[in-house]
């Protein structure tokens, strides 16, 4: 096996091609630009600059239904921009990668600086209901592995998938080993073959059928049973428990690998499919009196546990970029102390 | 026997009849670009077409090809994506002023500028025909639509500046003079390069109604009275149809 | 020469009678009557109406 020093956005680029990546459509943006730059020097990928985000994505919908295993990659702005094609690419059944290399927001925030700010964009950003699958890594090693996923999970659930990272994660370098994983195939048809026709209407069988409810409420429920479905393949996390402890923490990307500091004293649970999230978690925290979820905004993802466990958690918003970990421990004293 | 429209098998028949008004002029658009397609020998297998959104965006699902209705004013980079993905394929466009001009403005400026090989033919209706009758890009100065109830003040884009500023093919036509918008269509079709069709189209009801005209037909009539053919010039006046190439 | 003739097929399922073909026809071949496109067997088979018809409801057989 070949061991190499790569760029986290590069090992994501490296994993693209080896993936079967055949286009990728883009704007450049801190800090994601490194993994256009990679592209544009590999000879199997085509590679456009295009003229924002929103025309980026919407490339990539058509070389992908074209026949092309396809990806982009931008970070919160950018990602803001394509949320209408992300839900259109969700109702057309298109298999996308769209990396998201996360600073801080909103707005342009602190571009060089990392945030995990984009949580909920992933999950509730673009209009209607969809159930995307997002993957969230935490070093170089993973990001390599994990781009295989999201191609792989791209092409069996027929939907965007989600790749977050954070400038944080996307900008260290690792050795990583270079790994050939397995590669899904394609089970879409190419363009020019028939007579299909790609709606966002709500439709059946290429129809658009825009008037009868039953028919909208089928194809929602299929939708979110087909991600369900795929996203098992991937039931992604890290669980370091402590037996001495009864608080768990929850932590994912840049600021996990800070909580791995804290393992002598926490439990800690790090997804990886952050969405759907994973089952497991609630088997887990059962046995947790106080669940902790420290995260780079301000408790995007504590929201989401707390949905799924039912049951009071404690945020610790970690916000500007900036992971001290003497502010992070003392907050987690004080959680310890009232508890 | 009654003859067949061999051209009509281009569209899914069974579909129709369309959902578009009565006198609408997107039907003799949809038909304009089927027999050019007829002419150029072009078969089901190997040829892609795409819409925006719009009464226009709903021609891409009447053909019988693949085809894409993609997001409003997307058209144009998903019809580039097909094709840089799979050179071999015709790709067409077929959508609204609007929807070219308005929302997918920008990607009408970079499309021609990367002067890829694919032919866009907009049904220009001066109008936002599907949310109700709005003022459009190209809704002609002084002219009441919805959102001008006393008349247009800006000036309607000109789109043919945009498009032959980067030297692709532009031409002009309408609905009433069917086989110059043909020819129009078909040439376009042969340019290798980024084409683009503007075809004046007539949405009688929520243009032409609010406007005087009382039926379509009016309405195509006001084409032929204003606007002559040149096919041999490299600017089309403002009441002039042809082609550049 | 002989006069062109046309016979006139019109899908009344396509028709929106929408008058195009009224108008256009140098023969005055068609009337709406009844919210229902009528012919009168005037066609001269110059297709103009085939060529406008918005719905595809037209075809011309041409006899000479
Ligand atoms: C992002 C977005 N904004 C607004 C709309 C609403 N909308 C639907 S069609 C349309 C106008 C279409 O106008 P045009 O392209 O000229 O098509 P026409 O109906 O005239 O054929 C608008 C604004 C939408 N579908 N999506
Ligand atoms: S509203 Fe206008 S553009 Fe839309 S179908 Fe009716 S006539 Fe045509
Ligand atoms: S032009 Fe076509 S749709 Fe209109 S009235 Fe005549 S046959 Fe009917
Ligand atoms: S073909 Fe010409 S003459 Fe015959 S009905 Fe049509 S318009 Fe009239
Ligand atoms: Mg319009």
């Amino acid at each position: 096996m070949t061991k190499k020093l790569l760029q986290g956005n590069q090992a994501i680029a490296l994993a693209a091609v080896k993936a079967g990546l055949n286009f990728y459509a883009g704007y450049p943006i801190t800090p994601a630009s490194e993994i256009l730059h990679e592209l544009v020097n590999q000879k199997t990928v085509k590679v456009l600059q295009m003229e924002d985000e929103i025309a980026s994505i919407n490339a990539i919908i058509g070389s992908s239904l074209a026949g092309a295993k396809s990806m982009t990659a931008t970070s919160g702005p950018g990602f803001s921009l394509m949320q209408e094609s992300i839900g259109h690419a969700h109702m057309m059944e298109i298999p996308l990668v769209i990396v998201n290399v996360q600073r801080v927001g909103p707005s342009t925030g602190m571009p060089t600086f990392p945030a995990q700010g984009d949580i909920l964009q992933c999950k509730y950003g673009s209009h209607g209901d969809y159930f995307p699958i997002v993957f969230y890594p935490n070093s170089v090693a993973e990001l390599y592995e994990y781009t295989f996923n999201a191609f792989n999970a791209a092409e069996e659930s027929l939907s965007p998938v989600i790749l977050l990272s954070d400038s944080y994660v996307s900008h260290l370098y690792e050795t990583i080993e270079e790994v050939d994983y397995p590669v899904s195939k394609r089970t879409l048809a190419p363009l020019g073959t028939s007579n299909r026709h790609f709606t966002g209407l709500t439709h059946e069988n290429s129809k658009p059928m825009t008037s009868d409810p039953e028919v909208h409420k089928k194809l929602i429920k299929r939708f979110e049973a087909k991600q369900k479905k795929v996203s098992r393949k991937y039931n992604d996390y890290e669980f370091i428990e402590n037996k001495n402890s009864d608080i768990l923490l929850i932590a994912f990307g840049a600021l996990s690998r800070a909580a791995y500091d804290l393992k002598d004293d926490f439990s800690i649970y790090r997804p990886i499919r952050i969405f759907p999230i994973v089952e497991k978690l609630k088997e887990i925290a059962k046995k947790y009196k106080e669940i902790v979820v420290m995260e780079m905004n301000a408790g995007q993802y504590a929201n989401e546990v707390e949905r799924l466990l039912h049951r009071e958690i404690k945020s610790i918003p970690i916000l500007g970029g900036k992971i001290d970990l003497n502010e992070i421990a003392s907050k987690l004293r004080r959680i310890k102390r009232k508890k | 026997m009654t003859k067949e429209l061999t051209y009509l098998n281009f569209l899914k028949q069974e579909r129709l009849p369309h959902q578009w008004c009565p006198g609408c002029g997107n039907g003799i658009i949809l038909k304009l670009a089927c027999m050019a397609m007829e002419k150029m020998n072009f078969q089901q297998k190997g040829t892609v077409m795409v819409s925006g959104i719009g009464c226009s965006g709903r021609s891409a699902g009447f053909f019988d090809l693949d085809s894409v209705h993609t997001a409003h004013g997307r058209a144009l980079p998903v019809a580039e994506g097909i094709k840089l993905a799979n050179e071999q394929l015709n790709v067409m466009v077929i959508s609204g002023d609007g929807d070219l001009f308005g929302i997918g403005g920008n990607h009408l400026l970079h499309a021609s500028r990367r002067n890829t090989d694919i032919t866009v033919i907009c049904i220009s209706n001066a109008i936002y025909g599907m949310t109700g009758g709005q003022c459009s890009p190209t809704t002609e100065i002084t002219s009441k639509t919805l959102t001008t109830p006393r008349g247009n003040e800006d000036s309607p884009i000109n789109v043919q500046a945009l498009v032959t500023a980067h030297n692709c093919f532009y031409a002009r036509s309408t609905t009433f003079h069917f086989n110059h918008a043909l020819k129009c269509i078909f040439e376009a079709l042969q340019h290798k390069g980024f084409s683009f069709v503007e075809i004046k189209s007539q949405c009688i009801t929520n243009d032409g109604r609010r406007r005087g005209f009382k039926n379509s037909y009016e309405m195509m009539m006001s084409y032929k009275e204003t606007y002559k053919i040149n096919n041999s010039t490299n600017k089309l006046e403002h009441n002039e149809i042809g082609i550049i190439k | 020469m002989a006069k062109k003739q046309g016979i006139v097929n019109i899908n009344h399922k396509r028709c929106k009678v929408c008058g195009i073909c009224v108008s256009v026809c140098p023969v005055q071949n068609y009337k709406i009557e009844n919210s229902k496109l009528k012919e009168f067997g005037k066609c001269i088979a110059c297709l103009q109406c085939e060529r406008y018809c918005p719905d595809m409801a037209l075809i011309i057989d041409t006899k000479q």
